[in-house]
């Protein structure tokens, strides 16, 4: 430790401790009782009062302590002194943090617990917090079932999902990976002028295109037929092309001349060299598209009419609306849910790569 | 002489591989992207109502008229309305995160594992969130009616009760499912900060307050900036979730603004779908082209916005 760190007096010391470990608590429970002071009570209950004054006396032990804590930083005593070295694990972070943790977590758990559940409980006016008649998995079984009538499968649906975002993504980044190659590395006339071209398609939104689209897709018949979710994907996009052509243009030409005078062509030297180089970019690519081809909702959704063609997502939907069982709503929620949890625990590093950089932030 | 002209031509050939693998992504946009866009110029001034481009029915600026003056049943502006209240959750979940960031940022152990866990919703669809989030807020056996229950709160019908209710609901929901990926910037964001600026404050007597804003937060207002766009961008196009949110088919069950005949759940894209695919007999294609057009130059304004006031609160000399 540096000289200049003072010796707090004991009590002080502990106010700061609390102080700081409080403040976020109590911002939350304040937070959480003005919340709950708009709801209505139950009769004869007087719920609203008490957070009320579970309100008034959080912000009140706030306000003092944050006053006290103002008038002693006057001290230099106060000022200078530090807290020992992080150990590792603080609690003055680690609290507030499992803490946020926790409640972020209880959409999941409550998914995972619903789906476990048996239909009779997890639709009772109780929620339960663990399944007490027992865990059982008749609603996973029940998904696959139940759209029989409609002609609904879900299997069917996951095969769909798994097609309809493969195909574009195959052929989508081998295409974007050759035009990539050739902005960053070849020579030919008018490049600039195309790359710009290029970048400006990423311009228009989505929202001018979707009446239209719609018609353009229905005049060429493929209106409830997976063409409209395959056939543009397999020309890539703006932005796959903009981010392979960042990383083709790290990879040194001294790699790409030495291959050169060994007699390599120039689409050799692209499956023999960029290729295997760019891998973790092609591969956060492919993990990038594959999560928002199989989450796409609102294509689907769009251009396929017939539950024979449902992709995941959109017999999710539907399903949810021939059935009132939540148990087995989340039962298919956790079937769409858990493919890509694997996905993403998995390449979790490429996907947060490739976040990081398409931004195009530092750090 | 032969020779230099197989040399040429052999250049030529050469040249055309490169530039025809450039260009196939161009020849995909030209085939999908630029016929819509053209037909979209064209369509956004006709009336019509399927997608026959016989029906259709040249109007002039009528569209705009309409849609500008709030003539289809006040539906446009209590859409706009709906997007305003709903983008709310892009300055609570730039704080949260912040915080989030800053506190995992300050720790040694498990930062890793709080990113992660953090970062989930980024790969959950829309669907299965906004289901999640429907059965999170039921009315009846739904968790937090549970909870409110249990501390002697009438049950609430989030999700059809009033406006307010169902866009906490829809808030909570963007919060939840978007913090991750500001938290991940964030946190690349805190990390690239100097700490020799913390110790120099330190020695000279500055509050942990005013280290944030005299030091962090000019620091990180490129990212600060960068996410705030883009979650804006997003808030006003979303739909997907306010589809699901709703109960997933045509009938909505959503709460309309006060006595309108105007769903809260009708975002503006939300709108521009209804008018296609669910009301196309009443509105059509022409008035929807219309609406995107409108939105398309609103975006385009509130991106040109933000660009302009980088300039006056983000700091790139860090």
């Amino acid at each position: 430790m540096t000289s200049d760190k003072k010796v707090l007096s004991f009590p002080l010391r502990c106010f700061k401790g609390v102080y700081e470990f409080l403040r976020p608590v109590l911002n939350i429970v304040v937070v959480v009782c003005a919340f709950l002071c708009c709801l209505r009570p139950k009769a004869g209950s007087n719920a609203r009062l008490n957070s009320a004054l579970i309100l008034g006396v959080c912000a009140a032990l706030l306000l003092a302590m944050k006053i006290f804590h103002k008038w002693q930083m006057r001290k230099d005593v106060y000022r200078v002194y530090r807290a020992p070295a992080a150990r590792g694990l603080e609690p003055r972070q680690m609290v507030p943090l499992c803490f946020t943790t926790l409640i972020f977590m209880i959409p999941f758990y409550m998914v995972f617990i619903t789906a476990f559940k048996n239909s009779v409980e997890a639709n009772q006016i109780d929620f339960t917090w663990w399944p007490k008649q027992g865990i059982s998995v008749d609603s996973f079984r029940e998904v696959f079932t139940i759209g029989d009538i409609v002609e609904l499968n879900m299997l069917r649906a996951l095969l769909n999902s798994f097609v309809y975002t493969m195909i574009p993504l195959c052929m989508g980044l081998t295409v974007a990976c050759l035009a990539a190659y050739a902005f960053a590395k070849l020579r030919f006339r008018n490049k600039n002028r195309m790359y710009r071209m290029l970048i400006a398609t990423m311009m228009m939104p989505g929202c001018v295109t979707m009446a239209t689209g719609y018609m353009m897709y229905d005049w060429y018949h493929w209106t409830n037929s997976p063409l409209p979710l395959i056939i543009p994907g397999c020309f890539s996009g703006a932005g796959t092309v903009m981010f392979l052509r960042e990383y083709f243009m790290g990879i040194p030409d001294s790699m790409l001349e030495a291959a050169r005078i060994d007699g390599a062509g120039k689409w050799k030297c692209f499956w023999t060299i960029m290729i295997p180089m760019a891998r973790p970019a092609i591969v956060t690519q492919f993990v990038m598209g594959f999560i928002g081809g199989f989450n796409d909702f609102m294509g689907p959704l769009i251009y396929i009419n017939d539950p024979e063609g449902y992709t995941i997502q959109t017999a999710l939907n539907f399903m949810s609306s021939l059935t009132f069982d939540k148990s087995v709503t989340a039962a298919a929620c956790v079937i769409t849910l858990v493919p890509m949890l694997i996905l993403y625990l998995i390449f979790q590093k490429y996907i947060i790569n490739g976040i990081s950089l398409s931004s195009g932030l530092k750090g | 002489m032969k020779k230099a002209v197989s040399i040429e031509r052999k250049k030529r050939r050469d040249e055309f591989s490169s530039k025809f693998a450039a260009f196939i992504p161009l020849l995909g946009w030209l085939l999908f992207g630029i016929l819509p866009l053209a037909m979209s110029a064209v369509v956004a001034f006709t009336e019509l109502h399927s997608t026959d481009l016989r029906d259709m029915e040249f109007v002039g600026v009528l569209n705009f008229i309409t849609i500008l003056t709030n003539a289809d049943e006040g539906r446009t502006y209590a859409s706009y309305l709906s997007t305003l209240v709903f983008s709310l959750n892009v300055p609570v979940t730039i704080g949260i995160s912040l915080y989030i960031a800053n506190l995992i940022n300050q720790t040694k152990i498990g930062n890793k594992f709080f990113r992660t866990i953090f970062f989930i919703p980024f790969v959950c669809s829309t669907v299965v969130v906004s289901m999640t989030f429907r059965m999170l807020f039921a009315t009846d056996g739904g968790l937090i009616n549970q909870l409110l229950s249990n501390l002697g709160f009438e049950p609430v019908a989030w999700l059809t009760d009033t406006p307010v209710s169902f866009m906490t609901v829809a808030i909570i929901l963007s919060v939840w499912s978007g913090i991750g990926w500001c938290i991940l910037l964030f946190q690349a964001a805190l990390a690239s900060v100097d700490a020799s600026y913390y110790e120099s404050a330190k020695l000279d007597g500055a509050t942990s307050f005013q280290m944030f804003w005299k030091i962090t937060w000019p620091a990180i207002s490129p990212t600060t900036s960068y996410l705030v766009t883009m979650r804006l961008i997003g808030a006003l196009q979303s739909m997907s979730e306010m589809y699901v949110l709703v109960g997933g088919s045509s009938v909505s069950t959503a709460p309309t603004w006060g006595d309108s005949a105007a769903y809260v759940s009708d975002t503006v894209v939300k709108h521009i779908y209804n008018m296609i695919f669910e009301n196309s007999y009443k509105y059509g294609y022409g008035l929807a082209a219309a609406a995107g057009w409108i939105l398309a130059i609103i975006v385009l304004i509130i991106t040109w916005a933000n660009l302009k006031l980088q300039e006056r609160w983000v700091n790139y000399d860090f």
